[in-house]
């Protein structure tokens, strides 16, 4: 019976079996997240759970559990380095740019597309410090993973409420 | 006065992008985003590819931001103790 219970949690998120790589990054999530919580939660009563910590382990457990790719050890870089740590959405350009910001000429069409990349460069943790290639790869698996973040986070947030 | 052209027609090191690679990002995106899959078009533009991705990035880390905060809610409320008590319960239970 307990067995059972175990393992009824275990399939608590609906992941294709077949994408192996996706189950993969979910479970590792799942166990990165779960024990930080729980110690977040331990405790509560000496220090305040605010949302920038919990944010912070969020951001953590998404870093720890896909450091196959670049972005992850990016991440994993500014949040050690701060223990305030900003959102994923606020990336601070310290890199060199890799896209050369060409002179606004009105309307061009290369330069709108330049401009766009810029600006998923940005989005991406550590975008600004890579080469071209190396952020068209990246880019791919970022999305996955926020994706299975997401699901991964509803499910914790679903189950308790 | 120079006018400066896009930089696709200057060498500078690793900023150059390629036809080519956009094309592949764009043809790669165009899977990953729900929104261009519905579309299922080929005739859209690369910049519109481009944009819906960081639209749909931007929208995920809000929905994480937001999670997050639920979560943190959750655990910060000390008041309701059947709350407290089913989030313990499940994070024990992995």
């Amino acid at each position: 019976m307990e067995r059972q219970i175990i393992n009824k949690k275990k399939r608590v998120f609906s992941v294709e079996p077949n994408k192996s790589h996706s189950a993969a990054f979910t479970r590792k999530y799942i166990s990165h997240l779960v024990p930080a919580l729980k110690k977040l939660n331990m405790n509560k009563n000496s220090s305040q759970i605010t949302q920038q910590t919990v944010k912070h382990e969020v951001d953590m457990a998404l870093a720890l559990s896909a450091q196959e790719f670049a972005w992850s050890r990016f991440l994993l870089q500014k949040l050690s380095s701060s223990k305030n740590p900003t959102t994923t959405t606020n990336s601070s350009s310290k890199g060199t740019q890799v896209l050369e910001r060409p002179d606004k000429e009105g309307g061009d069409e290369e330069g709108e597309i330049e401009e766009k990349l810029r600006e998923l460069q940005k989005l991406l943790p550590g975008g600004e410090e890579m080469n071209v290639e190396e952020m068209l790869s990246e880019i791919g698996d970022y999305i996955k993973c926020l994706e299975l973040q997401t699901i991964a986070l509803k499910s914790i947030v679903q189950d308790t409420t | 006065m120079s006018s400066r052209r896009s930089s696709r027609s200057r060498q500078s090191g690793s900023s150059r992008i390629s036809d080519d690679q956009i094309s592949d990002l764009v043809s790669k995106l165009q899977h990953l985003i729900p929104e261009l899959r519905r579309r299922r078009s080929d005739k859209v533009s690369a910049s519109k590819v481009l944009q819906e991705t960081c639209n749909y990035i931007r929208n995920l880390h809000r929905e994480v931001d937001d999670l997050s905060d639920r979560l943190s809610e959750l655990l910060a409320s000390t008041d309701d103790n059947s709350a407290e008590a089913a989030i313990i319960r499940s994070l024990l239970n992995y």
